[in-house]
């Protein structure tokens, strides 16, 4: 008993954690890694890589299946949760750790499991599989380059089937990939779905959706939200945006020191410091020569930019985030005038709007580290574009 | 201080890996401290994280992805700690080695060729998307590594006209080489970092392809690769050692204690730096790689060369 | 004793991978497999005493079969490169060669009055190999290779749809390359 249970005592003491966002509930998401920083956890990179599926928010459908797909992805000990309240959330991840280290459980699940997302599962990755051409081939007498197609069956490895060909941007024939981005990436929009068709690591076309959270507005979020001033929401989102970017550029510190004035401005603290604090991520992250280097041409072109025409550079995009977060927090010391609400919304999903209409075009021609930088560039509000819908069917 | 380098039996050989495993450890550990720092928690907690990692993966089952090639995969995950573990035989300790090579310094250089291979395995090997980009990113990038790491490896071995450790160590009874070939110096410890996919250069295992080769492995292989990177990074940080600074060479303490102080100096330097600086685009490094970094390092062993063959 | 057992032992292993080579029935496996192969077969010839050798033979081929593993996936037209597949083309005729290739190499080395040994080996095995290789064609070695070289890359520059003169135009004189993609110094 003695050797499994010191492991599991330790091992709880760094959860990792794979965060799943549903649109509109990024400040549960907020609070959910602003408690895991305190505890010490981390967010994983993949399901792979996590112990505890944590949802956001209350998923619709679709995504509800999705978060099912990756569910059956984590290796075990896993455990899930559902993140809808900001209240309760010590004592959620105290429940999630309890069932984590509960080695008796954790092996009834083992068991439980069919086959742990093993060889010959058809289905594994859903999605991934469609709309690619199935071309059987024949290899037994591949002499001198001839080839037989179609004439034989043969096994597809776990059901996958071929990648079709196609000229890539240099005018090779190359593999084409069907690879669907989303929704469950760290770093990324939620809900947002990319659908990529990929020659190695470039981006040749694109499709963008949105997973939607389920249809009754979660009223637990919507409460905690209009709890805080609008000013101070601008300043949370803005820091978010601008850690997401330093997170996906490499920059550990930069983008921790983003997180911890975002955090801190989500706790309520007082913002009179804050502006300054703002300011010198803002001077640091516009001295970093290695960031200019390597986030050079790096822009977002046509309506993807507010004004229309004009690029605009991912770094000066974030250094702008940082740069109006800072104003905004020397505006109001301690509470501050909250802004027109309603046209706000209106504006912002309109800007979502284009954003997400501007993203194929934006990413063809990219390759995936660049397309991250650039969507994450773009800010996408997927919250304020479900009021866009709404507005349109009504 | 400088005395000729001994070949210890063999079964000394059991210790090494043990310290290397040490000296993983240590840098896990400063990472996680590093890690804990700019979180703003407390510093003692993020240095004991590598425990709780290291229990975390032992718990966890091994996943397997859909079709995987198994065998190479594991092959990759194995082979990264064999390969830390065969780089640090040609390593003095103070005045004694494992194996006293004739090639000592290319030696160092083919294992690092074999992380080539491995860090392409592991991507190849999970058959998915993020984890086979990630793969190609390293290895697309490992012939610029490799260029100038070679040329910095020579440089030593030109000044001290011989390949085997203990005579570039003998060499710098007088001078240090990295006072006089710090362009090689930073080039070996540029590309050791490199051949760790570590910090600046990480980018097969980045954020944005949701950890690259490590985005589908769990479990037992996890702990094998984590363990292996910093392995790697710390037979490197012991290389620079007896290449640049002396080996055992020091004022008051012995000289293996001196290696061992120097390493951890390395190695510290090496984990710090993942929390100073942004990544370097993959695609942006190839260029800067053949075009300055090369040339910098063929004009160093030229100089180096017209000075040895002067004196 | 031990050496022996170790040398037959790697003896074994070099053959049997480079057996698997063509048994194997995906390219990574094909590839690396023959890494294997070189691999023990450079450990044999550290074993013979030459050191240099045998590490680079191991050094060259582990990364020339790592990228050849990148270059045959990419090859390989119609994207089986994924896929189980047969290593072998043309059976008969490759069997035939191969048996006929081994039996004269084989007669060769058995049937030949190898002559005795006359005095004894230098005491720099890779200096005196490198001398009687080197030695008295230094000069054509000098020569030749650079032209190799730039054989090679004007090859490459000529036969890249992507090189030198589509991005810096036919003359050579087109101010910015027109490329997808910069590289890291904006050429």
């Amino acid at each position: 008993m003695g050797v499994t249970s010191v492991l599991a005592r330790w091992a709880s003491t760094s959860v990792r954690v794979l965060v799943v966002e549903v649109p509109g509930s990024d400040e549960s998401r907020m609070l959910l890694e602003a408690e895991l920083g305190r505890r010490g956890w981390s967010v994983a990179l993949s399901p792979a890589d996590a112990d505890l599926l944590a949802v956001c928010g209350i998923p619709g459908d679709e995504l509800r299946a999705a978060c099912d797909l990756v569910w059956n992805q984590l290796p075990g000990p896993r455990t899930r949760v559902s993140v809808t309240t900001a209240a309760a959330l010590p004592a959620l991840l105290d429940g999630a750790v309890a069932h984590l280290v509960d080695d008796s459980r954790q092996r009834e699940d083992a068991r439980a499991r069919s086959q742990p997302v093993a060889a010959e599962d058809p289905t594994p990755d859903a999605g991934e599989h469609e709309g690619m051409s199935h071309e059987d081939m024949d290899h037994e007498d591949m002499d001198h380059g001839d080839m037989d197609h179609g004439a034989m069956d043969m096994p597809m490895p776990g059901g996958i089937p071929l990648a079709g060909g196609g000229d890539d941007r240099d005018g090779l024939e190359m593999d084409m990939l069907n690879v669907p981005l989303g929704p469950v990436l760290p770093h990324w929009p939620a809900g947002l779905v990319v659908d990529c068709v990929l020659q190695g690591d470039v981006i040749v076309s694109a499709k963008a959706r949105i997973l939607q959270a389920a249809s009754a507005p979660t009223e637990a979020s919507e409460q905690a939200m209009t709890d805080v001033v609008d000013a101070r929401r601008r300043i949370i989102r803005l820091c978010d945006q601008a850690s997401q970017l330093l997170a996906l550029a490499g920059w550990q510190a930069a983008e921790q020191n983003a997180r911890r004035l975002r955090d801190d401005s989500l706790r309520g603290a007082d913002l009179t410091d804050h502006g300054a604090a703002l300011d010198r991520l803002r001077r640091r992250v516009e001295r970093s020569t290695l960031l200019r280097w390597s986030l050079k041409g790096l822009k977002l072109t046509g309506s993807a930019t507010r004004d229309d025409g004009a690029d605009l550079s991912i770094r000066h995009r974030l250094i702008g985030w940082l740069r109006e977060a800072a104003e905004l927090a020397g505006t109001i010391p301690g509470g501050g005038p909250i802004a027109a609400h309603d046209a706000n919304r209106a504006q912002e999903a309109q800007e979502a709007q284009d954003a997400l209409d501007a993203l194929p075009d934006l990413l063809r021609g990219t390759d995936l580290g660049t397309a991250r930088l650039l969507i994450a560039g773009l800010g996408l509000d997927t919250a304020a574009l479900r009021e866009t819908h709404e507005h349109s069917h009504d | 201080m400088t005395e000729p380098i001994v070949q210890v039996s063999p079964a000394w050989a059991v210790l090494a890996p043990l310290a290397l495993l040490l000296f993983a450890l240590a840098g896990a550990g400063l990472n996680g401290a590093l890690v804990a720092r700019s979180a703003g928690r407390p510093v003692r907690s993020g240095a004991g994280a590598p425990f709780a990692q290291v229990a975390r993966l032992l718990r966890q089952r091994r996943q397997v992805t859909v079709a995987a090639d198994v065998l190479l995969w594991r092959i990759g995950a194995g082979g990264l700690l064999v390969v830390a573990i065969l780089k640090i035989l040609v390593i003095p300790l103070g005045p004694w080695t494992l194996a006293d090579l004739d090639v000592g310094v290319v030696w160092f250089n083919t294992m690092d060729v074999m992380i080539w291979a491995l860090f392409w395995l592991i991507g190849w090997g999970a058959n998915s998307a993020h984890a086979l980009v990630g793969g190609y990113r390293f290895l697309s990038l490992a012939v610029s590594y490799e260029l100038p790491l070679m040329f910095a490896l020579i440089t030593p071995a030109v000044a001290a006209r011989s390949l085997r450790v203990g005579d570039v160590v003998a060499a710098q009874h007088d001078l240090w080489f990295v006072i006089w070939m710090p362009v090689a110096f930073v080039i070996f410890c540029g590309s050791v970092i490199a051949f760790s996919s570590w910090g600046p250069f990480a980018t097969g295992a980045g954020r944005d392809i949701a950890g690259g080769f490590l985005a589908d492995v769990s479990g037992v292989d996890r702990l094998l690769i984590l363990t292996g990177r910093y392995a790697v990074l710390a037979a490197g940080a012991a290389f620079a050692v007896p290449l640049f600074l002396g080996g055992g060479a020091g004022p008051l303490l012995p000289d293996w204690l001196w290696t061992i102080v120097k390493t951890a100096l390395v190695l510290a330097a090496f984990v710090a730096i993942r929390h100073r600086v942004p990544t370097i685009r993959p695609d942006r490094f190839a260029e800067v790689a053949w075009i300055i970094v090369l040339p910098a390092a063929l004009l160093q062993v030229l100089v180096v060369a017209i000075i040895a063959v002067g004196s | 004793m031990l050496v022996d057992l170790l040398f037959w032992a790697l003896a074994f292993v070099s053959v049997a991978s480079g057996v698997a080579v063509f048994v194997v029935d995906s390219m990574a496996r094909a590839t690396y497999a023959l890494a294997v192969s070189f691999i023990a077969v450079g450990i044999m010839l550290v074993m013979a005493g030459l050191e240099y050798i045998g590490i680079i033979t191991i050094l060259m081929m582990v990364m020339e079969m790592a990228i050849m593993a990148v270059y045959m996936v990419m090859y390989m037209g119609m994207n089986p490169a994924l896929m189980p597949m047969d290593m072998t083309h043309s059976k008969r005729w490759s069997a035939v060669l191969a048996v006929g290739t081994f039996v004269l190499l084989a007669a060769g080395a058995l049937l030949i009055p190898w002559p005795a040994r006359v005095g004894a080996p230098a005491a720099d095995l890779t200096a005196s190999l490198g001398e009687a290789i080197m030695g008295p064609k230094m000069l054509a070695m000098l020569t030749i290779s650079p032209v190799l070289f730039a054989t090679i890359i004007a090859g490459l520059v000529i036969a890249n749809p992507r090189g030198r003169y589509d991005r810096w135009g036919d003359d050579l004189k087109r101010g910015t390359p027109n490329d997808p993609m910069r590289g890291g110094l904006g050429r």
